[in-house]
């Protein structure tokens, strides 16, 4: 039995503005293990964002609790891939990657061995000493997920990495963090608003309610792995579970 | 074999394409040089027909030959670079003054909303009080010296630029700090690595503003208790009624604030290669 990494009871995180109340999602409940690879996926607007940076410790929650288990204290936590990408415009691509592991002190040395590996895996290699106004969209993208990887986290958290990508490079890099994943025993907690990418990445996926955000359902994704993406989208399990969720993801979005 | 020939042909050809684009580049360039260096040229060589002609008059407007002959003059004689020395001295040492704490207090404003809370009020009561009002007081204080017209320009500057720089850190994007602060950025790594570098941009229009304010100030400085300046010199002229040398102040008032400029944007350049030009 794996230890549970992360536990969420009763979570609920509300915005004032002025004098409105904004929940931006209520009652989250939920245990992830260590190791376990999640979805959150839900209609836009329903606080995916917003619990992501709860657990990233950015924002405080309203009310419940939140415990996560610290294994390893040479390691950060979680890092973040923002759905904003938010690299530093004034930092070329190799120094935005290399933020988190200057900030943690690491030996410069080091700290170009990993960088580079990550500028490789990425395909950034000739763009290394480019500043992000000369990148396009899904190069920043890129950039910002080499940052959260290098950073080598307990956690990753992932909000809509791919979205600005091509089909192509989506697939690449979906292998890629299945791989580092595999190989890593991570914990991630990854925004998408692709079923297909979240049926081919998750053990888990959680299936949010329309604003203010509750769990839908928890749906068991119980493909052996490795997972081939072709295998994968032709297999009969891959169909119902997609079936499962759309019916339920369209009958929230169809309400509003 | 085949594969690397491919390449350099492929290479070659870009080249080619590049030098074909260079050449485009460099003819309009020139065509935009010629097409700007029109209308000043026309404008000279009109002004110098309708004041031969005394068509306008010549004591208000003196044709630019007189005024050349006046520059001609006042450089022989030592007086232009005199001025200019002097003057020089007051603009730069009034705007170092200026705009280094100016900076650093803008930069604390921005970080430190305690800070900023506290200082705010005195800043919003003083900031806009005319620069020119103060003078007198500043002339009371100071007596009629360099360190009086250094001071005029100085508070001129420093108002521009901590505004500016202020403005710079508190408009920063706050999904910077939110990354600075997943990424374990201590707040002296945040400062240095985010609020600075970010702010930049802001910084340098300020310091640019303060610059142009610098030389507005350098005018009012030397209308009193100066003995030489390009200021001094066109209170000068229009006491001595010397209107081509007063004209040759404005020309040399024009290419400091264009040298200047130019400077400012070469620094910027420098210090910020990752602005989108
Ligand atoms: N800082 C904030 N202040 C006030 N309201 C906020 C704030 N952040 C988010 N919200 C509100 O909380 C709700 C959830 O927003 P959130 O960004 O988490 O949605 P999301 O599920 O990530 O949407 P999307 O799929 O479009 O990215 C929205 O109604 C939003 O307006
Ligand atoms: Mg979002």
């Amino acid at each position: 039995m794996k230890d549970v990494k992360v536990e969420l009871k009763d979570l609920t995180k509300k915005f004032k503005i002025k004098k409105n109340i904004i929940t931006a999602f209520e009652d989250i409940s939920l245990q992830i293990k260590e190791g376990e690879f999640w979805c959150f996926v839900g209609p836009s607007g329903c606080g995916k964002t917003t619990l992501l940076r709860v657990l990233a410790g950015l924002e405080s929650p309203t009310d419940g609790t939140i415990y996560i288990k610290h294994v390893d204290d040479s390691k950060p936590l979680n890092s973040m891939v923002f759905q904003e990408h938010a690299i530093f415009p004034w930092m070329d691509v190799k120094n935005n990657i290399a933020y988190g592991l200057k900030m943690r002190k690491l030996k410069p040395n080091l700290i170009d061995d990993i960088v580079d590996f990550y500028i490789d895996k990425m395909g950034l290699t000739p763009f290394k000493h480019a500043y992000p106004h000369q990148l396009s969209g899904g190069m920043k993208q890129r950039v910002s997920i080499a940052r959260a990887f290098a950073n080598d986290p307990e956690i990753l958290l992932m909000d809509e990495p791919f979205a600005n990508l091509d089909e192509q490079n989506r697939v690449l890099l979906q292998q890629e963090l299945l791989k580092i994943w595999e190989k890593s025993g991570k914990t991630v907690i990854f925004v998408t608003h692709s079923i297909d990418e979240a049926i081919f990445l998750s053990d888990k996926i959680m299936l949010m309610t329309r604003h203010p955000g509750k769990i839908k359902n928890i749906y068991d994704i119980n493909i052996k792995r490795p997972r081939v993406i072709e295998e994968i989208r032709s297999s009969p399990q891959y169909a119902d579970i997609f079936q499962d969720i759309w019916l339920s993801l369209r009958q929230e979005v169809s309400y509003s | 074999m085949n594969n690397t020939n491919v390449l350099k042909k492929s290479s070659t050809k870009i080249n080619e394409k590049s030098k074909k684009d260079k050449k485009l580049k460099d003819e309009t360039k020139s065509n935009k040089f010629i097409q700007q260096i029109i209308s000043p040229i026309a404008i000279l060589i009109i002004w110098e027909i309708l004041a031969d002609l005394k068509l306008i008059d010549t004591r208000f407007f003196p044709a630019p030959s007189m005024i050349f002959h006046s520059l001609i003059n006042l450089l022989t004689t030592g007086i232009l670079l005199n001025d200019l020395s002097v003057s020089l001295f007051r603009i730069i040492g009034g705007f170092i003054v200026g705009a280094v704490p100016g900076l650093i207090i803008g930069l604390t404003m921005g970080l430190f909303p305690i800070i900023r809370n506290i200082l705010d009020p005195i800043v919003a009561a003083t900031y806009p009080i005319p620069k020119l009002a103060l003078m007198p007081l500043i002339m009371i204080i100071f007596g009629l010296n360099d360190l009086e017209k250094i001071v005029v320009i100085a508070i001129g500057t420093f108002f521009i630029v901590l505004m500016n720089t202020a403005a710079g850190v508190i408009n920063l994007d706050k999904i910077y700090m939110d990354v600075a602060r997943n990424y374990g950025a201590s707040k002296k790594d945040y400062y240095l690595t985010v609020a600075l570098p970010g702010a930049l941009p802001m910084i340098f229009t300020g310091l640019k503003l303060g610059m142009g304010m610098a030389l507005l100030l350098i005018v009012a400085a030397e209308m009193n208790g100066a003995s030489s300046g390009i200021g001094y010199r066109i209170w000068e002229s229009y006491n001595i009624f010397d209107i081509p040398a007063m004209f040759v102040s404005f020309i040399i008032m024009s290419i400091l604030g264009y040298v200047f400029t130019i400077i400012l944007d070469l620094i910027e350049k420098l210090i910020i290669p990752w602005k989108h030009s």
